[in-house]
C-alpha cells in the first residue's frame, strides 16, 4: 500500500538561470498568443465542430488549423476577423467602442504650455504697445 | 527501469502542475540534460520551450492543441512532442494526463523525419513510451493519484515493482 503523499520538489539552477534571463515581456507575449489560440479552440468546442470541420469553414488545410490552435502562429487582423465571422465569436475590439487615448510625456505637455504662455505674453505685450 | 518523479514549482501553476523525472540514480532531471545538451546550440528554442511551459502552468493549461498530434511515437504510448515552428529543430517529449499534468522527459535536434530514425531521439522516445507505461500502471492500481492538479502517491519506480 502505497501512501499519498505529495511528490518531492526539485530545484534547478540551471533552469532558474535561463528562467531568470527571460524578459517579462516574453512570456506576456507568449501568453497571449497560447491563450488566443485556446478562446478559438474552446469557440470550435462550443460549436461542435471538429478542427477538420472548422478547416472546411474556413477554406484552409487541417494542417494549417493545427498550426493556428498551436500558440505559435501570428495570425494577421484580417484572419481573425474571418474567424470571428465564421465561429461567431469576437476576438478584435471594436474601435467604435474603445476610446482612443493619445499619450502624452509630461516633458511634452509642460513644453506645450510654456509655448502657449509666450506665444500669450508676446500677444498681449504687442497689443500694449499697439494701444499705446 | 528506475526512475523518480519530482515537482518543479517554476513552471507549474493554477492551470498545470509540470514534473521532471530523475533516471537511476542521477543528480539532475531528464530535463536538465535536454538544456544541457541544446542550449549552446539552440538558445533560443530552449527558451521558447520555457515560456510555453510557464504558459501551460499558469495560464492555458497543458492542452491537446500544444502538443503534435502525430508522427512522434505511436497512438495510445502517452508519449507527445510540444508543438513547435516550422523552423524549429528541438524536440521534446512529455507525457501529459489532460490539461493539468505533463511529464517533462528528454529530447533532441531533430534532423530526421521520424524518431525511429534516429538513435538519439528513438532511445529518448523508447525511454519516455517505458516510463509512462509504469505511470499508467500506477495509476491503474490507485498506487498514483491526484488531489488537484498535483499527483500524490507513488514517485518512485523500479522494475522490481509488483
Amino acid at each position: 500500500m502505497i501512501t499519498m503523499n505529495n511528490i518531492p520538489e526539485y530545484s534547478s539552477p540551471l533552469i532558474d538561470q535561463i528562467y531568470d534571463g527571460i524578459p517579462q515581456t516574453t512570456f506576456d507575449f507568449v501568453a497571449n498568443r497560447m491563450s488566443l489560440a485556446a478562446r478559438i479552440n474552446d469557440a470550435i468546442k462550443a460549436k461542435n465542430w471538429t478542427q477538420k470541420q472548422f478547416a472546411v469553414a474556413m477554406g484552409k488545410k487541417p494542417s494549417e488549423i493545427s498550426r493556428w490552435l498551436s500558440g505559435t502562429h501570428n495570425f494577421t487582423t484580417d484572419t481573425l476577423w474571418h474567424i470571428e465571422q465564421v465561429l461567431g465569436i469576437r476576438l478584435l475590439a471594436d474601435p467604435s467602442e474603445t476610446p482612443m487615448y493619445v499619450f502624452e510625456a509630461e516633458s511634452l505637455r509642460k513644453f506645450v504650455l510654456q509655448e502657449v504662455n509666450n506665444a500669450l505674453e508676446k500677444y498681449l505685450s504687442n497689443k500694449k504697445v499697439t494701444m499705446i | 527501469m528506475k526512475f523518480q518523479l519530482v515537482k518543479l514549482s517554476r513552471f507549474s501553476g493554477k492551470k498545470s502542475s509540470i514534473y521532471y523525472i530523475i533516471i537511476g540514480d542521477d543528480k539532475e532531471t531528464l530535463f536538465d540534460k535536454f538544456i544541457r545538451s541544446n542550449l549552446s546550440s539552440n538558445q533560443k528554442e530552449i527558451e521558447q520551450i520555457f515560456v510555453t511551459l510557464d504558459a501551460m502552468g499558469k495560464k492555458v493549461g497543458s492542452q491537446d492543441i500544444y502538443f503534435r498530434k502525430k508522427k512522434e511515437g505511436k497512438a495510445g504510448d502517452g508519449v507527445e512532442a510540444m508543438y513547435d515552428y516550422p523552423s524549429a529543430k528541438l524536440r521534446l517529449y512529455c507525457i501529459r494526463y489532460g490539461s493539468v499534468t505533463l511529464i517533462l522527459g528528454d529530447g533532441g535536434e531533430k534532423f530526421v523525419r521520424t524518431w525511429q530514425e534516429d538513435p538519439q531521439l528513438s532511445q529518448s522516445a523508447k525511454e519516455m513510451i517505458q516510463i509512462s507505461k509504469k505511470l499508467t500502471q500506477a495509476i491503474r492500481e490507485g498506487d498514483l493519484s491526484w488531489n488537484g492538479n498535483d499527483f500524490i502517491g507513488q514517485f518512485e519506480f523500479n522494475d522490481n515493482d509488483e
